[in-house]
């Protein structure tokens, strides 16, 4: 069954930056701005970016742990941007989230049992089906029962966050939104969250939404792939067409960029220069174009929508296609160096 | 019922819940005896709240005192130095008893100390629990009237109570308490904007938490370090300003009173010459002062995130 | 003692005097760094590589810090000739050790923003360092000194600053930075991260030290700037002429930079040898746990597992059919030990699916294995190398392990492994 669990449409966020003296709206931190992608059920997408590019908005939008400013997000045919905070209450169990720093996402002065039983409590769960529960969600993630009348600083990185795959489990969701779950972790530790996340997903047929800068991890994991840079996806298809043949410059930069642990391969580089542009006044037309290898004349008057290259895969390009297919014109701004 | 399985009687069973919070506890206590200046704090604070404690004990009223904070009025006997007639600290104008004032008096500074820092403390937690979790207008409104609290000097409110009201303990309290919240309000709202920042905090909200329960269970547990080093420290500063006031004379009237500041007070005219009246109820006040504020440093370190194990 | 080398760790250990008891962060670590070379040290939180740094030029505040055994022998420049001495770290007083730190030896950090000074235009962070040991034409007396202490300026320092200045332009100039004279007036909170992390570099580099210490700098970064640091730093090593010593967690940083690598494992070196050797043929278990845990960027699933089909996958497949072949990743079992109570003999026999009974009583010294060192009984001499281990099967850690991480099975006997044939 693959029909759409989640779609989304046209999503924005902006952030107001309130300036001067009597706290006006000076301008707006343009977070995301303008996402659309759909996650059939079962599946895994991924949402890749560097820092500023509004993959973490993404996540937190659609729980609506903030409002959209504007967009259409449909949970299962329903309506969600616009439900009242009540109504979506009622719906939280259903999506979840766990987050990224192990440290901060656990309260420190909560024992772990009381940190499972709340979601449970606040669900109209009676006391003693929330200890069977518990007992069996610790379980589910690899941890024994005894632990949970201990404090969260009691615990490695890698048990917190199994601690908190543990509380988004709780409530029996059908989609979780993961936001970087693994970016605190050792290699080692690492590998072990994501063959749990991976089993559950199977096990319970969940639907992930996964949020990462760690592209080999995305390779790992996901389904598609959505690469987002300054609000906006730039690229997104299946994950082996986007990682063989990507389309868009920023995603060859980006894939180009990632250290590979094998001394001998000495990977042909793009290496961009210059910083990741603030998203309070993303460049006019195609956001990428002061850092782009290719950047022509129309890339500075029109900005390429999102359409598909081929079946499935999608990028937001005037001139996508591989580097050698293109000259590079503006050769002061980029490196290509080898290794 | 259904019977519970094993595993769940480990999980739910009394002793098992307390576990960790005993060796938090624990921990703690370890922490606390490396300081030996927290000791030493710590030490005179049992003393003094001892004192407070078993006064009728340690200095029963005599025969024919109107009640036990006004001493017997013995208009014969002079002023008399420690140990005259059994009296250790001595007597003071009109032959009070010192030893008894000073007992008393530790009554008096204990509860006005306690009283009006808890009013504080509360009053400001609310105050400033509800302007940083909420922000906005609220932030907004709570600190205006924050600042206009601020920016009262607090003689002039003591003098403005006195004089509405009429001197005496009570109301230098309510000037107190008056001029002390503030400062929590401040204190409690800061800590409260960093704590909403974690990320418990919106896992709270994603499982469906509201937002009294966010601030009742989330953010005032983990905001009430500073409180209390905050508070510990301040029951010093209270006291201190409420002998102050009560030296000036905003205080109860009448030479036989009990409390730290009149005794002072009514002394001074007699400083030369009889050491006593002044410097004996003066080291009691700072004693007083100084074993708060021992033990708020030591509290401060021992409470320190950065200095955890 | 190689000319060769420029700093030699022989034997260190190092105690933490802790509430819950002592931490043994270092159980004699072994390593040596040769002139001109990139030494990687990899190793997962809590290994003790980051102590390894900070003990390099004795950051640690001594209690509750001990070390009770070892020496850091370096090879330190005498004079302004070619000439040098060796001199042990560990036992040089404060005043030498000062004149060491940003000079012969210096570090940079991983968090930019909290080790630039936020008060400090960047301009004069570097040039603090230039005037600390270089001369800049201006002779700084002790009154200036005695100032500089309480963190007041006298007009000379002011005057010395300036000196440094051009030394410091000229060092940004090489870094690549397109406004010098602009960077130097600029606070830290202005710059962004790669651009703070390469003021950290300038300021470790300006006064030619002989050796930089770089604790995890790019692991904040994001992955194009994290590109352009690392393409400095490579860069820059070849001009200047200094060695590296790069921590990280990170294996594709560290095998796009070093020229040898050294892994450690709860407080001791595990395995060092050059950078290929031990990427292409790991020959301690942790190594090859490791190796193998971690995805794989460029296919699907992992090599040494038991079907054939990664690479040659086909490009188009159904969503079904990548989550029924989506592999496990290969798992090293249990969590690294607790340094307050590490076990005995070798610290990684618990997790250790080729562990035997040697392995649970006696420690393993560093040893020779074809191209690296090994600290593991697998390579002593009276044994002969497990098959599993020398085909690099990684299969062995997709098995679930015992209870408690040890695997009760272990898949070698110690009289499985036979010993030499005689004569």
């Amino acid at each position: 069954m693959s029909e759409a669990l989640l779609e989304v449409e046209d999503l924005k966020k902006h952030f107001p930056i309130r300036g001067g003296f009597i706290r006006r709206n000076v301008n707006h931190v343009r977070a995301v701005d303008g996402v659309s992608f759909d996650i059939p059920q079962g599946q895994t997408l991924g949402l890749v970016g560097e820092s500023g590019c509004g993959k973490t908005t993404v996540g937190r939008t659609l729980l609506r742990l903030t409002d959209p400013t504007a967009g259409s997000i449909r949970f299962r045919g329903q309506e969600i941007a616009t439900l009242s905070r009540r109504r979506m209450r009622e719906l939280r169990p259903k999506m979840q989230i766990v987050f990224q720093d192990p440290m901060s996402s656990l309260n420190p002065r909560m024992t772990i049992k009381q940190i499972l039983t709340e979601p449970l409590r606040l669900n109209g769960v009676g006391r003693d089906a929330a200890h069977k529960r518990i007992v069996e969600l610790l379980e589910t993630v690899g941890m024994t029962a005894e632990q949970a009348n201990r404090f969260p600083h009691e615990f490695s990185g890698g048990q917190r966050q199994r601690i908190g795959v543990a509380r988004a489990l709780a409530l029996n969701p059908d989609f979780i939104v993961l936001d970087e779950p693994t970016s605190a972790l050792d290699v080692s530790v690492q590998a072990q969250v994501l063959n749990l996340l991976s089993r559950l997903q199977k096990e319970l047929d969940l639907t992930y939404l996964f949020i990462s800068h760690d592209l080999s991890v995305i390779r790992h994991l996901c389904d598609e792939v959505a690469v987002m840079y300054l609000g906006r996806i730039v690229e997104k298809g299946p994950v082996e067409k986007v990682f063989t043949s990507p389309q868009h410059p920023y995603t060859q930069a980006l894939l180009s960029a990632v250290p590979i642990p094998d001394p001998e391969t000495r990977a042909k580089r793009i290496i961009l220069t210059g910083d990741v542009p603030s998203p309070v006044n993303p460049p006019k037309a195609c956001r990428f174009h002061p850092r782009c290898p290719r950047a022509q004349a129309i890339c500075r008057e029109i900005d390429p929508p999102l359409e598909a290259k081929e079946a499935g895969h999608l990028a937001a390009c005037h001139f996508p296609g591989p580097q050698e297919k293109w000259p590079i014109t503006q050769t002061r701004e980029v490196k290509v160096s080898e290794g | 019922m259904v019977a519970l399985t094993e595993k769940e009687v480990r999980l739910t069973g009394f002793r098992a819940a307390m576990a960790p919070r005993l060796r938090e506890w624990k921990y703690g206590l370890y922490r606390l005896w490396q300081s030996k200046l927290a000791i030493v704090g710590l030490a005179l604070v049992v003393l003094y709240v001892a004192v407070a404690l078993f006064a009728p004990l340690i200095s029963p009223s005599e025969a024919g005192s109107l009640d036990d904070y006004r001493m017997r009025l013995h208009f014969s006997e002079g002023l008399q130095p420690p140990g005259w007639h059994g009296k250790p600290f001595g007597t003071g104008e009109n032959g009070i008893d010192l030893f008894h004032g000073v007992v008393w008096g530790t009554r008096i500074s204990m509860v006005m100390g306690l009283a009006i820092t808890a009013f504080g403390a509360v009053v400001g937690t609310i105050l400033g629990g509800l302007a940083g979790y909420f922000g906005g207008k609220t932030d907004e409104a709570i600190m205006r009237l924050t600042d206009v609290f601020l920016a009262m000097p607090i003689l002039i409110l003591a003098m403005a109570v006195t004089v509405a009201l009429g001197p005496g303990l009570f109301n230098i309290g309510l000037a107190l308490a008056l001029t002390w919240w503030p400062s929590y309000t401040r204190l409690v709202r800061g800590t409260v904007l960093s704590i909403r920042e974690n990320q418990y905090v919106e896992a709270a909200r994603a499982v469906g938490a509201s937002d009294m329960r966010i601030i009742l269970r989330h953010i005032i547990p983990n905001s009430l370090s500073p409180i209390l080093v905050q508070a510990t420290l301040d029951i010093g500063s209270v006291v201190l300003l409420s002998a102050a006031l009560s030296f000036i004379g905003f205080g109860p009237s009448g030479s036989n009173f009990s409390e730290w500041g009149n005794l002072v007070s009514r002394g001074q005219s007699y400083m030369l010459g009889h050491w006593w009246v002044v410097t004996i109820p003066g080291l009691a006040i700072f004693g007083f002062v100084l074993a708060f504020n021992l033990l708020g440093d030591g509290l401060r370190d021992l409470l320190d995130p950065r200095l955890r194990k | 003692m190689d000319d060769d080398k420029l700093l030699e760790i022989k034997d260190l250990h190092l105690h933490f005097h802790t509430y819950g008891g002592t931490v043994k962060a270092l159980r004699g670590v072994n390593l040596a760094i040769k002139h001109g070379e990139t030494l990687g040290l990899v190793g997962e939180s809590g290994c003790g590589k980051s102590q390894t740094a900070m003990s390099l030029l004795q950051l640690t505040p001594k209690p509750p810090a001990e070390y009770p055994q070892g020496e850091i022998l370096y090879h330190r420049k005498v004079g302004r000739g070619s000439e040098r001495k060796w001199i042990d770290i560990l036992r040089l007083p404060e005043p030498d050790l000062r004149r060491i730190r940003g000079n012969d030896i210096s570090m940079i950090f991983q968090e930019p923003m909290t080790s630039l000074n936020p008060v400090l235009p960047c301009g004069e962070q570097i040039c603090e360092v230039i005037v600390q040991h270089q001369d800049v034409g201006v002779k700084l007396r002790a009154w200036d000194r005695f100032w500089l202490r309480r963190g007041f300026k006298t007009r000379r320092y002011g005057k010395a600053l300036e000196g440094a200045a051009p030394r410091a332009i000229g060092m940004l100039r090489d870094i690549g930075i397109p406004d010098p004279e602009g960077l130097m007036e600029r606070y830290p909170h202005e710059l962004s991260g790669g651009m703070r992390q390469r003021v950290m570099i300038a300021i470790g580099l300006s006064c030619d030290p002989d050796l930089l210490v770089a604790d995890e700098p790019t692991t904040a970064l994001d992955v194009t700037i994290q590109a352009q640091i690392m393409d400095l730093m490579r860069s820059l090593k070849t001009r200047v002429g200094a060695s590296i010593l790069l921590i990280t967690h990170h294996l594709g940083v560290v095998a796009e930079m070093a020229d040898r690598i050294a892994v450690m494992y709860a407080g001791r070196i595990v395995e060092e040898g050059p950078a290929v050797d031990v990427f292409k043929a790991p020959k301690h278990p942790y190594t090859l746990g490791l190796l193998n845990s971690i995805p794989d960027l460029k296919g699907g699933s992992e090599e040494g597992g038991a079907d054939g089909a990664d690479a040659g996958a086909p490009a188009v497949q159904t969503a079904q059919e990548r989550s029924r072949r989506r592999r496990d990743l290969p798992v090293i079992p249990g969590t690294v030990p607790n340094l307050l109570n590490p076990p005995a003999g070798c610290s990684y026999h618990p997790r250790c699916p080729f562990a035997f009974e040697r392995c649970r009583v006696k420690v393993p010294e560093l040893q020779k294995a074809e191209g690296q060192m090994v600290a593991c009984h697998l390579y002593d001499p009276d044994i002969t190398v497990p098959a599993a281990l020398r085909n690099k099967d990684a299969s062995v850690y997709l098995r679930p392990p015992g209870a408690d991480g040890f695997n009760p099975n272990p898949t070698v006997k110690e009289s499985d492994l036979g010993g030499r044939a005689e004569a």
